[in-house]
């Protein structure tokens, strides 16, 4: 009994010590496969295995009309979609990986996030015109941008909702 | 050669020392273009010298580069007038340009609200000459109409704005190495042109926040100076004699200490003798502390030897506590007489190395006793927790020589300290009655506060100025109490402190409508 008590414990131990230099946000359980839904299915097959490759248990896609000419890539803590057609160029990046980089001090000086998306809060902010919302979602840090030939008149790019509707129109697809 | 003739040549070598041309040298994080012409401010910086891309490579293939701002620089919408290709927007000093002004949110500039990235203008003002290189091993995730994004294996996007995008050397999906060339520097900006230049970002998921855009100027910095190569002119600091800023060094008014500071040679050059120590922030003032044994009183000493790249140069000089009690903070940094200060060089900056000296009265140095010693031709000792000097025509084993001045009064003190030698019992240290108009201690007063000037006052009385005057020229100041304390030390504020200070955050937010609340 003693023994089995020790054994609990020990295995407790391990594990607080283990999780402790994991890095936050870090893959700990197996991944699902990821669903055959029509945002997938209209991917190429390379960009179907890229996403499949994602790290993450949570993966999302761009609406069924992008799927066609989405293209993804994936790495060991990433994965990213690229489309491009009509002068407009729409891309999402997530990440698991997190970077400690800010002190307490300086994370209570920043701005709260005041735009909302999937139920989470977003930031957007336009960079070189290229236009930028950013959330996270189950410790998947998700970027979706959009850029535009026609920089200053496309309205895809001047309307900073366009972006914002698109992100509520992901599609989770990991299972 | 005399002390006095080294002094007048670092003086006069000071006023020649002026960065070299090809020189890098860039202002600090945070530090944005200031507009001459009454051009509006760029903004407020993010002061942060941290690193966020470590071992990333420059992207830009090979210098020289230049890292200012297309709005605020020559030619820019808000900048002084002349066109893009402005000799000034083509050379150094670097400028951050992170969070320089601009409408746009983001989370870690002090406004809440900047540019995202740094802007980098190429060796020349020609288009699509200057290859733009990947900052970092990674994969090509994304190619818009004026981007390239590439993602490294941590997640890490590093993006490569306004290159030709008709002549991009990858494709998407591509994987490239460290180096690998992307495309070239050019004005793309979809339908329309920018400045020849390229923006470029680090984009990354930081703690708390979320995917931001993370400040990319210490990033560049450091992978610049490894494609330019060391600067001529640059030193870390190792190690120091003199106590830290922060621990408690005091010292008596007059007292010396002889300590050095070591500091490694970081750049390319060799410090030689031309190589010196000199009074900074501000640069070249007269140094309060000034030791017998510096050039001038805003230059201390070069190295003890010469040093080459790599080695440790030790810097060995005597700081002299000043005899008025007081705080005496002074800062030092090394120049290249002739040539360049360090700190517009490689570094370190002019408000870090420190000797902080406060003087204190009340106690002796630790080397003079309660025995009469000799200092040149003075002798000293400590009475009464003050040093006691007195003049000597020549001074052997604590006793001045004859001929020295009198001491009629045989109570042991002579006339260049004596306020009266016709009475043994007035003297410096003597117990001074009160109220009896006499200053029995020689300290210019009466114990009870009664001016002894009426007493002392007179031709030939102590306090007299010809009976004042000793051989040397002392006078009743020299036998003041003295004490001291000295603090010295590398600081720990300083540029590096100034580059972790916070920074405030105008919540421009609170006055905007979100989209929900908007609709």
């Amino acid at each position: 009994m003693v023994c089995w008590k020790w054994c609990v414990w020990s295995a407790l131990l391990l594990t607080a010590v283990a999780c402790e230099g994991a890095p936050e946000g870090s893959v700990s359980q197996p991944l699902g496969a990821v669903t055959p839904a029509p945002e997938v299915l209209g991917l190429s097959s390379q960009s179907r295995t890229a996403l499949e490759g994602a790290p993450m248990a949570r993966v999302l896609v761009l609406p069924e009309r992008f799927a066609a000419e989405s293209f993804v890539t994936s790495g060991p803590r990433w994965y990213a979609i690229s489309w491009h057609e009509d002068g407009l160029t729409v891309s999402l990046h997530a990440t698991d990986n997190v970077h400690a980089e800010l002190s307490p001090q300086e994370l209570e000086r920043i701005v709260p996030a005041f735009e909302e998306v999937r139920g989470q809060p977003a930031r957007t902010t336009l960079n070189e015109q290229i236009r930028a919302v950013t959330w996270t979602e189950d410790g998947v840090a998700f970027s979706l941008e959009v850029e535009c030939y026609d920089a200053f008149t496309d309205r895809r790019c001047t309307d900073p909702f366009w972006a914002l509707d698109l992100a509520d129109e992901l599609t989770e697809v990991r299972q | 050669m005399n002390r006095a003739l080294l002094g007048v040549m670092a003086v006069a070598a000071a006023s020649l020392a002026a960065p070299a041309e090809a020189q890098f040298r860039w202002e600090p994080a945070g530090t944005l273009m200031s507009a001459g012409g009454g051009a509006p401010r760029a903004g407020a910086g993010r002061v942060d010298a941290r690193v966020y891309a470590p071992g990333m490579r420059f992207p830009m293939e090979a210098g020289p580069a230049y890292a200012n701002s297309q709005i605020y620089g020559p030619g820019g919408y808000m900048g002084p007038s002349g066109g893009q290709c402005d000799t000034r927007n083509y050379s150094y000093p670097w400028y951050d340009n992170y969070c320089e002004s601009r409408s746009w949110d983001m989370p870690l500039c002090p406004s809440g609200q900047g540019h995202q990235g740094q802007d980098i203008r190429p060796a020349t003002c020609t288009d699509s000459v200057h290859w733009v290189v990947a900052g970092a091993p990674g994969t090509v995730t994304n190619i818009g109409s004026y981007s390239v994004y590439v993602t490294g294996d941590d997640g890490r996007r590093y993006d490569y704005l306004h290159m030709n995008s008709r002549r991009l050397a990858v494709t998407r999906g591509q994987r490239v190495t460290r180096g690998q060339r992307l495309g070239l520097v050019s004005n793309d900006f979809g339908g329309t042109s920018t400045t020849i230049h390229l923006h470029f970002n680090i984009r990354m998921n930081v703690s708390g926040v979320g995917t931001v855009y993370a400040p990319t100027y210490m990033s560049l910095v450091e992978s610049y100076q490894e494609l330019v190569g060391p600067p001529a002119y640059r030193a870390q600091y190792v190690d120091q004699t003199f106590p830290l800023a922060s621990a408690p060094f005091e010292l008596a008014p007059g007292e010396v200490v002889t300590g050095h500071i070591d500091l490694r040679n970081t750049g390319s050059e060799t410090w030689t003798s031309n190589t010196r120590l000199g009074t900074s922030n501000p640069r070249d003032a007269t140094s309060p502390m000034q030791g017998s044994d510096w050039l001038g009183g805003h230059r201390v000493t070069g190295p003890d030897a010469n040093t080459p790249p790599g080695e440790v140069g030790r810097f060995s000089f005597t700081v002299r506590a000043p005899d008025a009690p007081g705080d005496y903070p002074q800062f030092f940094n090394l120049v290249e007489e002739g040539v360049a200060w360090f700190s517009d060089s490689g570094g370190p900056a002019d408000d870090l190395l420190q000797i902080r000296i406060t003087t204190v009265a009340g106690r002796c140095p630790a080397d003079i006793g309660a025995d009469w010693t000799c200092e040149g031709a003075e002798r000293v000792r400590c009475s009464g927790g003050a040093v006691e000097r007195e003049a000597c025509a020549g001074c052997a084993a604590g006793e001045c020589d004859p001929g020295g001045p009198a001491d009629a009064d045989g109570d042991g003190h002579n006339t260049s300290v004596d306020c009266d030698d016709t009475d043994a019992t007035i003297y410096p240290g003597a117990a001074d009655m009160c109220g009896d108009g006499i200053d029995q201690n020689c300290d210019g007063v009466d114990a009870c506060g009664v001016d002894a000037g009426a007493r002392d006052a007179g031709p030939g009385s102590d306090a007299g100025p010809s009976a004042d005057a000793g051989p040397t020229g002392g006078d009743a100041s020299a036998m003041t109490p003295t004490g001291g304390l000295v603090v010295g030390g590398c600081s720990a504020g300083g540029t590096q402190g100034a580059a972790w200070a916070w920074f405030g955050v105008v919540c421009v937010g609170l006055s905007r409508r979100s989209r929900r609340r908007s609709r």
